[in-house]
């Protein structure tokens, strides 16, 4: 069963929220599509990113699924982790 | 003992601040002397295996822009200088920012060519400073030991080129120094050799970063190695890691701390190969190559000076009356191994950076160049670069040599 747009939408939130608590210096108005990398997304802040995403959603993506593009935004980022 | 040598100009410290500073001075015909503990000239971009320079060219909006370097005379010369002699490549763009990788040894072997063939210079390794007289507002003469041997110099004027504002503070110099939770934190960089040219291509700085964060997960490496990132040297085989460590409670001017940072560095960067070489994808055969002689240090005292630059003089890109250097990085604050938080200029504008910057308030004949110049806490995030180091060191060396 796919996920319902209202639970895409909260988890893209609430990795949001983890981005702008810990991960990168967001601007306020930063979108879910906006472009991480030019963010200033480094390896260094990945990982960090990759072990609150085990914490706080109880998956880890796999290393396939590690790659530029689907790094590059929080929406692209958010389809990798599974429906809780 | 015999009676003190006398000379022009002490540069206390010999990182590129004080290589640039006493090589200036020697040229303005003043009789110098320059000091350094460690056994070679270059400080954080030779000894603690810093490998790109920068800070040496203005910001640029776009790659369509010429590069232009931010200070003619020293910074450019011995920017040139590496590149002919094979220690450095050709500037290198990364996001929005010119850097010139360079080979760490390399340079400190092309600094000593530079300083040997410099009239009026001496330079002296393995040499401590002990000890500061001053009187009448004035530095008198500076003590030394070197392997049990002690002896004394008798200065016109010096130059804290130390990075820790450690000749003012042994002087008794005011200084400011931030908050220990402020401090921007210390990296330890190591060398890799053996790894497949391919190690670090497309996207394995993201896999490794996938394969380290699990590690960490699972607590098979140290919390610590989540501040490692890897970059490629001058030559392709060349990796360099670089660890940013948190290092708390922190107090860059402890060597209880010191000793504590080593240390971990040291521990971390063998846990990590070891675990790359088990794991990592091109790193089968990868060893660590070099150590560095010192952690990198980013920010410790700043000496109080005539004048002081700020956050708001970087980032509005002012410029002064008697600006004797241009400050064009930008902000880059490193207040915990998180990575870089960067504070861009207004329209990418360069400050000028004041003499009045590099004069003790303390003692007149006390100059400073370098990270320890005087600035509040958040402008030494640019300042403390190699280029801008290159290029007060130039200028504190012209003025104490017409003092």
């Amino acid at each position: 069963m796919g996920e319902t747009p209202d639970a895409i939408a909260k988890k893209e939130a609430r990795l949001l929220g983890i981005f702008s608590d810990d991960i990168l210096e967001l601007k306020p108005d930063f979108k879910c599509t906006d472009d991480l990398f030019e963010a200033g997304l480094d390896s260094m802040s990945i990982m960090r990113l990759l072990i609150h995403v085990e914490t706080a959603f109880g998956c880890r993506i796999p290393v396939a699924q590690v790659n530029r593009e689907n790094f590059s935004t929080v929406q692209k980022i958010a389809a990798l982790i599974p429906a809780e | 003992m015999s009676s003190p040598e006398k000379f022009d100009i002490l540069v206390v410290g010999g990182g590129t601040a004080g290589i640039a500073a006493a090589v200036s001075a020697a040229r303005a015909g003043a009789r110098t002397l320059l000091v350094e503990r460690r056994n070679a000239l270059g400080g954080m971009a030779s000894n603690a295996l810093v490998h790109t320079l920068c800070g040496l060219y203005l910001l640029r909006n776009d790659d369509a822009q010429p590069l232009t370097y931010a200070n003619e005379g020293f910074p450019r010369e011995l920017a040139e200088s590496l590149i002919r002699a094979g220690a450095a490549s050709e500037p290198v763009r990364m996001g929005k920012l010119d850097v010139l990788p360079h080979q760490p040894v390399a340079l400190a072997a092309v600094v000593d060519d530079i300083t040997r063939r410099t009239p009026n210079l001496t330079v002296l390794l393995h040499t401590d400073l002990t000890g500061i007289d001053s009187g009448s507002g004035k530095i008198q003469a500076a003590q030394f030991q070197s392997r049990g041997n002690v002896f004394e110099v008798e200065v016109k004027s010096l130059i804290d080129a130390s990075g820790d504002a450690e000749a003012g503070a042994l002087a008794g110099a005011a200084f400011e120094c931030a908050p220990a939770d402020r401090l921007q934190r210390p990296a330890y960089i190591f060398g890799i050799g053996g790894a497949h040219e391919t190690a670090l291509a497309g996207d394995a700085r993201l896999r490794l970063a996938h394969l380290i964060s699990g590690a960490v997960a699972s607590s098979q490496l140290s919390p610590e190695a989540l501040g490692v990132a890897f970059r490629h040297g001058v030559s392709q085989n060349e990796i360099w890691a670089t660890i940013d460590l948190q290092a708390d409670p922190y107090d860059p001017c402890s060597p209880e701390c010191l000793t504590r940072v080593e240390a971990c560095g040291r521990r971390v960067s063998f846990e990590i190969i070891r675990y790359l070489r088990a794991h990592a994808e091109g790193f089968e055969n990868a060893r660590i190559t070099c150590t560095p002689a010192q952690a990198g240090i980013r920010e410790s005292r700043r000496l109080s000076g005539l004048a002081c630059l700020t956050e708001e003089d970087i980032l509005q890109g002012r410029q002064v009356e008697n600006s004797i250097a241009l400050a064009c990085w930008p902000l880059e604050l490193r207040e915990n191994a998180k990575g870089p938080r960067f504070r861009f200029p207004e329209e990418n504008r360069a400050a000028g950076i004041s003499l009045d910057c590099l004069r003790s308030r303390t003692f007149e004949n006390l100059l400073v160049a370098g990270r320890c110049i005087s600035c509040t806490h958040e402008a030494q995030a640019s300042i403390r670069v190699t280029g801008t180091c290159l290029a007060t060191g130039e200028a504190a060396g012209r003025a104490a040599a017409a003092f």
